[in-house]
């Protein structure tokens, strides 16, 4: 043990059924930290890059961070790391809610599944007793029937993350929940967790997390708890509004993409899908937070007939996702469709930009209507939750649709529609407005995602400084320290939405007084810095070149055709070469021996 | 001029939308009438402390593009514009 760190991890063999404890390898720790950092060096130095996502042999990694567990704030998170489905890339999946702090309870910081079981299995963790149980009367069931059956037979305090019948079904974008709606949700981790018949996980603990110095720790996050309360972001807007309060300054700003990025910019109905709306018309019923939280950004909803439901969220991207991308306008639709992604599985993100590239298909003439089975114009809101039963379960045009917008595409022979970057669908920041989330987006190493360097934040919100959308002058620079950034925190427990509020030296410092090792800002940034490189270089084992670096053709060649942006392309070409320069790489894209050397990273 | 309110913006006008059609010159003008309008935390909300500058914690677009990028609180306006106001917001 050191400081809050258990200094143990479970190590799971499917296959023959064997369970193991070890111990933690505190040099990896110093490097990597833990959590993301962590759980990439264990699979690249564990599995490598010659295994396909869907092989047993391709191992799984539930690593927490050091902080995760700790009285810091916001630090609930652990990471799912393994070889995604989706992209074929490094995956790795966050999430929060209470399973990371549940278990560093129960006296690990990881558990590691190897192999794959001969029938539905769950892992059940009771702090030192820990056994493979029987899961075939499970096998089907949705994620809030597993949670509550698997309460009912192990404690019901237990925490579960389990996959839905997405995940059984090996949909390329299956996500694991936790907590019934809190989810390691891209990339398709749950594919990998189903293809394994490892249908959930139950733990429960009530072991210590301990911190070498409880005054020095306690000076720290208090610290840290007093900047996040203070920020108008962190202490009110995300609490008030929740994610959804991005609509109106997205589609203000003329970033919100339309209908699969064809019609791009703005749209005159925005407002009534908004985080706003939503208090408005009643389907906020509370807020929410995960572990330790002090912002309190999840919601609480409700929806009303003919799409009447409850559960938890939207969040911004998958408000959008089967809103402004599907043309739909419908609040208590895109509420609805949102909540069938939780109770089946699936990711919230992935499944309505592939419903709305599934559209665009359709009204150009390439998908048709008997494969559709349905009306799949843009904003037919009444195919929405259908569409989502229909891909977890692989039945008619879901079969297609649970390969993700890329495999659907080229099986219309139209891949250029799929608005994807490594076969993972961009979220909901247009790269023609924002030239910085365009260099993010094609750069990051699991494809399509804003959550690898949050370009959106300087460039729409000016947190924590304003550039300007349309220029492409210094964006390479803020968007390495953001990446860098970014890993570091997801490797430390801390939620990312910590990052509106807290620098890199208050996150050192606290991680610091946790684990007793000492982190400076920059040495924390370096650590970041290191995951990234590592994360790249197991992408180039598997084949990936800087050519992948890139965004889909539209985004690149069609200019928009209205608003602010009139005109406006993605100049990822101004971009690239000076951020391949400052990572220190090569003029294409390889890590070079020299980054590698200071970094300390070993070929793959 | 169409004038936009987001967020808790929202509580300190009253409305989501204002239809401008008072003759401004330029933002801090249309700011200065509007709080005079809103009141005391509206003017609060968008100036800062001097009541001469913008607030740090205001977001304010003008047809899509954001003050800052401009000419701030000095931006000319004219009668068939956008404005939309917000205070800082985040997520994603």
């Amino acid at each position: 043990m050191t400081g809050c760190i258990q200094g143990k991890l479970l190590r799971v063999n499917l296959t023959n059924g064997t369970i193991t404890t070890e111990p933690l390898n505190m040099e990896y720790v110093r490097e990597y930290i833990g959590g993301r950092g962590l759980g990439t060096k264990m699979y690249c130095e564990e599995v490598g890059p010659n295994v396909e996502p869907l092989d047993p042999a391709n191992n799984m990694y539930f690593i927490t961070g050091p902080l995760t567990g700790t009285g810091a704030p916001s630090t609930g998170r652990f990471m799912v790391i393994t070889r995604a489905p989706l992209t074929g890339t490094i995956a790795c999946s966050n999430s929060g809610g209470e399973f990371g702090a549940e278990m560093k309870y129960a006296g690990y910081d990881g558990f590691i599944f190897e192999g794959k079981s001969e029938k539905p299995v769950y892992l059940w963790v009771d702090n030192d007793k820990v056994e493979l149980r029987d899961a075939s009367h499970l096998w089907g069931k949705e994620v809030p029937d597993t949670t509550d059956l698997l309460r009912e037979e192990t404690s019901p305090r237990a925490k579960i993350s389990c996959i839905g019948p997405a995940g059984e079904h090996l949909c390329k974008f299956a996500c694991i929940l936790n907590e019934m709606n809190r989810a390691a949700g891209r990339s398709g981790v749950g594919a990998v967790m189903g293809a394994k018949n490892l249908k959930a996980i139950a733990v429960k603990g009530n072991k210590a997390v301990h911190v070498p110095d409880k005054e020095k720790f306690a000076e720290a996050i208090a610290e840290a708890t007093k900047a996040l309360k203070e920020n108008p972001v962190t202490g009110a807007g995300l609490k008030a509004y929740g994610t959804q309060i991005l609509i109106n300054i997205l589609d203000q700003s003329n970033g919100l993409p339309i209908r699969n990025f064809r019609d791009s910019g703005t749209i005159e109905w925005a407002d009534n899908t908004s985080g706003e709306y939503m208090i408005e018309h009643k389907n906020l019923v509370r807020n929410k937070g995960c572990f330790s939280c002090v912002i309190g950004c999840g919601r609480v909803t409700r929806t009303f007939k003919p799409y009447a439901g409850f559960g938890e969220g939207p969040e911004y991207e998958a408000g959008w996702g089967f809103g402004a991308d599907c043309g739909i306008s419908d609040i208590d639709a895109i509420c609805q469709a949102n909540f069938r992604c939780n109770e089946l599985g699936l990711d919230s993100i992935t499944m309505p930009t592939t419903i709305a590239c599934a559209m665009e298909l359709y009204e150009s003439g390439y998908l048709p209507k008997e494969d559709a089975g349905c009306n799949l114009s843009f904003g037919n809101a009444s195919i929405l939750k259908d569409l989502v039963e229909k891909t977890a379960y692989r039945e008619g045009i879901g079969n297609l649709l649970a390969e993700g917008s890329y495999r659907l595409a080229e099986h219309y022979g139209h891949p250029e529609l799929s608005m994807s970057v490594k076969k993972q669908e961009m979220p909901a920041y247009e790269p023609r407005t924002l030239q910085g989330i365009g260099l993010e987006y094609a750069t990051s190493n699991r494809g399509g995602c804003h959550v690898r360097g949050y370009m959106t934040s300087p460039e729409i919100l000016g947190i924590p400084m304003k550039l300007d959308p349309a220029v492409t002058e210094g964006k390479a620079a803020v968007c390495k320290i953001f990446q860098d950034l970014t890993s570091a925190v997801d490797a430390s427990g801390f939620c990312l939405f910590t990052t509106f509020a807290l620098d890199a030296n208050i996150i050192a410092k606290v991680l610091s007084a946790g684990t007793g090792i000492e982190y400076s800002g920059d040495e924390l940034m370096k650590c970041g810095e290191r995951i990234w490189n590592l994360e790249r270089i197991f992408n180039m084992a598997c084949g990936f070149t800087g050519a992948d670096d890139t965004l889909p053709p539209r985004i690149l060649n069609e200019p928009q055709k209205n608003g602010a942006y009139k005109g406006s392309v993605s100049r990822l070409h101004e971009m690239l070469p000076e951020y391949y320069q400052l990572r220190g790489w090569s003029p294409t894209g390889i890590p070079t021996a020299e980054k590698m050397q200071e970094l300390n990273i070993n070929q793959l | 001029m169409i004038i936009k309110y987001f967020a808790y913006i929202r509580d300190y006008t009253g409305v989501k939308q204002t239809d401008w059609h008072a003759a401004v010159t330029d933002l801090e003008d249309l700011l200065q009438q509007l709080s005079k309008k809103h009141g005391r935390q509206f003017r609060d909300a968008v100036f800062d402390e001097t009541q001469t500058g913008l607030n740090e914690e205001i977001i304010i677009l003008v047809n899509g593009r954001h003050v800052q990028h401009l000419n701030g609180i000095h931006t000319e306006l004219t009668p068939n514009d956008l404005i939309a106001i917000f205070p800082v917001v985040a997520g994603g």
